[in-house]
């Protein structure tokens, strides 16, 4: 055991129970894992990537590289999540990574012996050839190797949210710069939000034994926490890391509701996504304890010295029973003498300076611990940490240790500010990259500033925190700045150590110093490079402990220096996200809207199956007992060619245009004219996207001299109506045309078949529907059902005499009841998309399928319903010669030779006898389908030269789904190829 | 919670009921019925005498996103010229032949009081359940009775205004997304105990 006798902000008179590895623990709330564990003396937590090499805990944040565990079990499971961000609860499960067959004894570490062949570039060059095996043997191989834990194999039994919270200044780290940062927008009354990574607000002066006006940093922090959560225009979020800054003041966070329970409480999220918009932010993230590149540092026990004195002074917990402590800075230096006064047994602490500032000499005395000055570590020893060889100016020394503080400076937190294409730029002064050009409204504060002693954070803190409430509109409250003595802060750059031996400068990536000159000596000198040629700075921990080495590795040997070396940049998010916060409520059934059509009910009870098209519901067909869909189908259009068919079309996009100049919009969206069409008369329309292709059709109305009622497809209902703002307040903002969508308060049923006429009198309050009083393509504006308002327009997509009503949504129900009554004599059927599909097919009418964003009005042959005597959308386009080459598939029916042979849409067209290439493909098959009527398949298709080609016989290759018949060119109007059924 | 709701058909507006934790109610949800609706779109250059002939007949109409009301009718503004107007206890026939008349040369009127499911949303933990969808600042410092939007919230356009301080909103979802809109908003309140009234057996 390693924990210290007294202190930490742990409740030690609380023990939870947690097991590692089926071993069990205890620890205090306040505890992370990573602190638990290390009180338990355990220090060995995971293995390499690369070379499965034993790793421990080297920091106590989120910057964590090594000590990668897998929380909870079963469902729950999650991989790669750092020990040192997990705050403990009771009965917390955690599994170590990457071994076999145990933490201990790992058989891949073997990959050791042959390391000097994994070195950086080892996929690249090593699985060159044969090229046949990759797909078959490296691929799978290398599969197999690599990766970190195991996600979980059952659903994810939790559920996520996501949150918008506007505020007036963002303050996102909650240290001495954030804390001062709050307290000074808060007072002012701006709406202020403070966020912290951390479940414990207060950041290193958690960790820290400084005097800030007079008081020990505790009370300090509890004292301004006690204030901030007076203040109601002030939200303290603890748990909330900002992993992303975005134009426009935007920020993404995830709070970690739940993370610190076994199970969430019942109907709390576990994680929750949060959007703030700012007015203005204040970056007060800190600064990251670099480490020293030198051999051996990757062994458990070596960490990182503001980490030690963290896990000393926060937590309790002595990283060994013995440290010593290896640094370049006087801030790592004080840091080490606090853990030692919180009973940390710190033998010596090598210091590669030739002096350190002369009031930590003197502290260090005081406290028994050596210095060694001039002095560098060499090598380690141990599986763990048991020894440490320092080169002093005096000779070579050996300390017996267990655990290692090393700090190599501090590398200010700058991520959130790359963000928005900020490029970080160097500070000689301080050996380090500070922000550059920021997000707008954004300060940086503090350490991440650069500004690295805690005087200057409380100073910047208060300053910036003030300015932005100003910024925002708010009159800052004039208050000193908290005040803390000066603390030395002396540093001399320092990046490796020359001796022999493996020497990581990224532990989570298992790159070496000896991959970076490799990549120096093979010219990936770039920094972008550097990166991607030896993974250096990728995975969880994005670099941000180990970026600066390994650039200043590569300065030094490109004897560039730093600034001109540069630094990659950092892109959202800051920390891992888990796609599932990112989701929020929409999985499963709520992925996206589910919308019933008004029938949705009556067609449950028909025994419907359903199918999504985009948004909606709809009845695919209404199997009888007995009956596969292809039956029920079959059945269904032969009932309604026989008889009378019924079908919920008030998906439809329906758009009331009203207005003098409502014609005239038309003309110029359609191809063809509507300013001419009679009232009570309906047209099939088709408009174009401005490049020319088609960009939806459907039928319009005319109900007055100044009002019209558009039908879109269902798919391009929002898009048509976008479409038309779009003309109307940008393309021509002088037409005197209101649009109002009207998908949702009109429920539309279409009738259809011989007998549809018969139907429709009996629903109809005395109107005449007889062929002169509601001729083919009229549209009527009447009464059903005794006084309900209706429309109902002669039209046809099946080629059959066919009606649609139209009646207030609250009725679509009771109509379709009504024509289900009204059409019981004629033995009416409902059916569905499916059979909708069969009709429109064998009447050869164009769909979404042909409709799909590549076809011309010509290709479609509709070229001839394009008016000569107007413009319109895409007119100009649709006359380019790509366009009207006559090589261009156009519009054409197939049929099997041997019909007894299934069209599979997809297939190509090839002349018989041609190769499968792609010089000799003549087009492709857009729909097909099982025509009961005709007993054969049927299909549509684009063909070049297609309507010359009627009667030739071709070649329709399908090696995706397996088929290659051959098929006719036919007319694509399978049906009463006269058009005259649907005018009678 | 999603996963509450995975038994419950998609298609079918959530049962009325209580839902999330039991023994309190931080949030309610009551369906309005018997409410007239239709668009009110100001003709080309006709806004300014619209707003006066309604302002005349005494529903001061705003040109901006604001409810307003006046001789039993509520008008919220949903884009340049363009508003929602509803009616209590009347038809939507009636509304559009009184909005027709009010309008005549100035606006278009249609009828809309079958196409959306109206919802008021009130109670202590209204805002903080809402702020799960709706990206627009509800702190009283921005959004005051009055006060409406017409945004997407979860995926559903809707277009909602605040009615009182308690707080309460409005809110107008397409009848077909209203089904989404519930299984939503009953996610987000779950956690402060929601009551939902009006919609029967869903």
């Amino acid at each position: 055991m390693t924990r210290l006798s007294a202190g930490g902000l742990i409740d030690r008179s609380r023990t939870l129970s947690f097991s590692f590895d089926g071993k069990s623990y205890t620890g205090h709330p306040g505890d992370t894992l990573a602190s638990a564990l290390l009180a338990n003396g355990v220090r060995l937590v995971g293995r390499s990537f690369k070379y499965h090499r034993p790793r421990g805990i080297v920091t106590a944040g989120s910057e964590e590289p090594n000590a990668l565990v897998e929380l909870r079990s079963g469902a729950r499971r999650e991989p790669n999540t750092r020990a040192t961000t997990i705050e403990l609860f009771d009965a917390l499960e955690a599994t170590s990574q990457n071994r076999w067959p145990s933490l201990d004894v790992d058989l891949l570490s073997m990959n050791q012996l042959v390391s000097p062949f994994l070195g950086a570039g080892f996929y690249y060059k090593t699985f060159m050839w044969p090229a046949a095996f990759w797909e078959k043997v490296y691929e799978p191989m290398i599969r197999r190797a690599a990766g970190l834990g195991r996600a979980a194999e059952a659903a994810d039994p939790d559920h996520y949210e996501k949150a918008t919270h506007f505020c007036d200044v963002l303050v996102i780290g909650s240290g001495a710069a954030g804390l001062a940062a709050a307290l000074a927008a808060g007072r002012s009354g701006a709406r202020a939000v403070l966020t912290d990574e951390d479940f414990r607000l207060g950041g290193r002066l958690l960790s820290e034994q400084a005097e800030i006006d007079g008081r020990s940093a505790a009370d300090f922090v509890a004292r301004a926490l006690a204030e901030l959560s007076s203040l109601p225009n002030v939200r303290l979020m603890p748990r909330t890391t900002v992993f992303g800054a975005y134009d426009g003041g935007e920020f993404g966070a995830v709070e970690k509701v739940s993370d610190h329970l076994a199970v969430p409480a019942p109907f709390q999220p576990r994680q929750r996504l949060w959007r703030f918009i700012a007015k203005r932010s204040v970056l007060a993230a800190g600064a990251f304890d670099r480490p020293i590149v030198f051999p051996g540092n990757d062994r458990p026990g070596v960490m990182s010295a503001l980490a030690l004195a963290t896990y000393a002074t926060r937590f309790g917990v002595g990283a060994g029973p013995r440290a010593a402590g290896f640094t370049n800075n006087d801030h790592a230096v004080a840091a080490l003498l606090d853990a030692a006064a919180a009973g940390v047994k710190l033998e010596a602490i090598a210091d590669v300076r030739e002096a350190v500032a002369p009031a930590l000499a003197a502290r260090a005395k005081a406290l028994g611990v050596d210095l060694l000055t001039g002095s560098e570590v060499i090598a380690t020893s141990g599986k763990c940490l048991s020894s440490v060889t320092v080169r002093t100016p005096k000779g070579v020394r050996t300390l017996s240790v267990e655990a290692l503080g090393v700090s190599g400076g501090a590398t200010p937190n700058v991520n959130l500010t790359c963000h928005q294409g900020g490029r970080p730029i160097w500070r000689e002064d301080i050996a380090a990259f500070v922000p550059g050009a920021l997000p707008v409204g954004m300060a940086v504060a503090g350490a991440a500033a650069g500004h690295l002693t805690l005087a200057e954070s409380l100073a910047d803190g208060t300053a910036l925190g003030a300015a932005a409430a100003e910024d925002a509109g708010f009159a800052p409250v004039a208050a000193p700045a908290p005040v803390a003595g000066d603390a030395p802060n002396g540093l001399k750059a320092f990046w490796q150590v020359h001796a022999k031996g493996p020497a990581f400068v990224d532990q989570q990536n298992d790159v070496t110093a000896k991959d970076v000159a490799l990549a120096h000596r093979e010219g990936f000198r770039a920094v972008e490079l550097l990166k991607r040629y030896t993974t250096m700075g990728m995975a969880t921990d994005q670099g941000k402990t180990s970026n600066m080495a390994g650039l200043a590795i590569m300065a030094e040997l490109t004897g560039k220096g730093i600034p001109q070396t540069g630094t990659t940049v950092f892109r959202p998010p800051y920390t891992p996200v888990a796609l599932g916060v990112l989701a929020g409520h929409h999985r499963g059934v709520d992925f996206k809207p589910s919308r019933p059509t008004p029938t949705h009910q009556w067609a449950e009870e028909q025994g419907a199956v359903f199918v999504e098209t985009g948004q909606w519901l709809r009845a695919a067909w209404f199997p009888k007992a007995g009956e596969d869909w292809q039956a029920a189908v079959n059945r269904e259009v032969k009932a309604t060619r026989e008889s009378v068919g019924v079908i919920d079309v008030s998906t439809f996009g329906k758009i009331d245009l009203q207005g003098p100049d409502a014609g005239r919009l038309l003309d110029r969206v359609y191809i063809n004219m509507f300013s001419t069409l009679g009232v009570g008369k309906a047209r099939y329309g088709v408009m174009l996207r401005e490049d020319g292709i088609v960009m939806d059709d459907g039928t319009t109305a005319r109900l007055a001299d100044d009002h019209y009622v558009m039908t879109t497809t269902t798919a391009n209902a929002a898009k048509v109506f976008q479409h038309l703002e779009f003309c109307l307040q940008v393309l021509w903002p002088e037409l005197d045309v209101c649009l109002a969508s009207i998908t949702e308060q009109w429920a539309q049923i279409a009738v259809s078949g011989p007998r549809s006429r018969d139907v429709l009198a009996k629903l109809v309050d005395g109107a005449d529907v007889s062929n002169t009083g509601l001729p083919f393509m009229g549209a009527l504006q009447t009464t059903v059902m005794g006084g309900v308002e209706a429309r109902v327009f002669r039209l046809s997509f099946s080629g059959e005499l066919g009606y649609e009503i139209a009646v207030p949504a609250r009725h679509g129900d009771a109509l379709m009841r009504a024509i289900m009554a009204a059409g019981a004599p004629y033995g009416i059927t409902p059916y569905g998309v499916e059979t909708l599909a069969v009709l429109r097919i064998e009447k050869g009418h164009v769909s979404g399928s042909e409709l799909n964003g590549q076809t011309s009005a010509r290709d479609l042959g509709l070229g001839r319903m394009a008016s000569t005597k107007k413009d319109f959308i895409g007119r100009v386009m649709a006359g380019r010669p790509a366009f009207t080459d006559p090589d261009r598939p156009t519009f054409v029916g197939f049929r099997p030779v041997d019909r007894s042979a299934r069209l599979k849409a997809g297939a190509h067209f090839l002349a018989l006898g041609a190769a499968p290439t792609t010089e000799n493909d003549e087009g492709y098959m857009t729909s097909v389908a099982y025509s009961p009527i005709l007993g054969h398949s049927i299909g549509l298709g684009l063909l070049k030269r297609g309507p010359e080609r009627i009667g030739e016989t071709l070649r329709a290759y399908d090696p995706v789904r397996g088929g290659d018949i051959e098929v006719e060119v036919c007319s694509p109007h399978f049906v009463d190829p006269e058009g005259e059924k649907q005018r009678v | 919670m999603s996963d509450l709701f995975q038994s419950l058909s998609p298609a079918r507006l959530l049962p009325a009921g209580h839902y999330g934790v039991q023994g309190i109610t931080g949030v309610t949800a009551q369906v309005v019925t018997n409410l007239a609706a239709a668009t009110l779109v100001a003709r080309k250059g006709k806004t300014a005498a619209l707003i006066a002939a309604a302002t005349a007949s005494g529903l001061p109409l705003v040109d901006a996103p604001k409810a307003s009301s006046g001789a039993g009718l509520e008008a919220v503004g949903t884009g340049p010229g363009k508003w929602q107007v509803f009616s209590e206890g009347s038809s939507g026939a009636a509304l559009r032949r009184r909005l027709e008349e009010l309008a005549t040369d100035l606006g278009a009127v249609t009828d809309q009081s079958d196409a959306n499911l109206v919802l008021d949303i009130c109670g202590p933990k209204a805002r903080e359940a809402l702020v799960k969808g709706v990206a627009v600042d509800l702190d009283p410092r921005a959004f005051q009775p009055g006060d409406a939007a017409t945004t997407p919230v979860s995926h559903v356009g809707v277009t909602f205004w605040q009615r009182d301080n308690a707080p309460s909103y409005r809110f107008a979802v397409g009848n077909t997304f209203a089904p989404a809109f519930l299984r939503w908003l009953a996610a987000s309140a779950a956690e402060y105990g929601f009551a939902l009234s009006g919609t029967d057996r869903g």
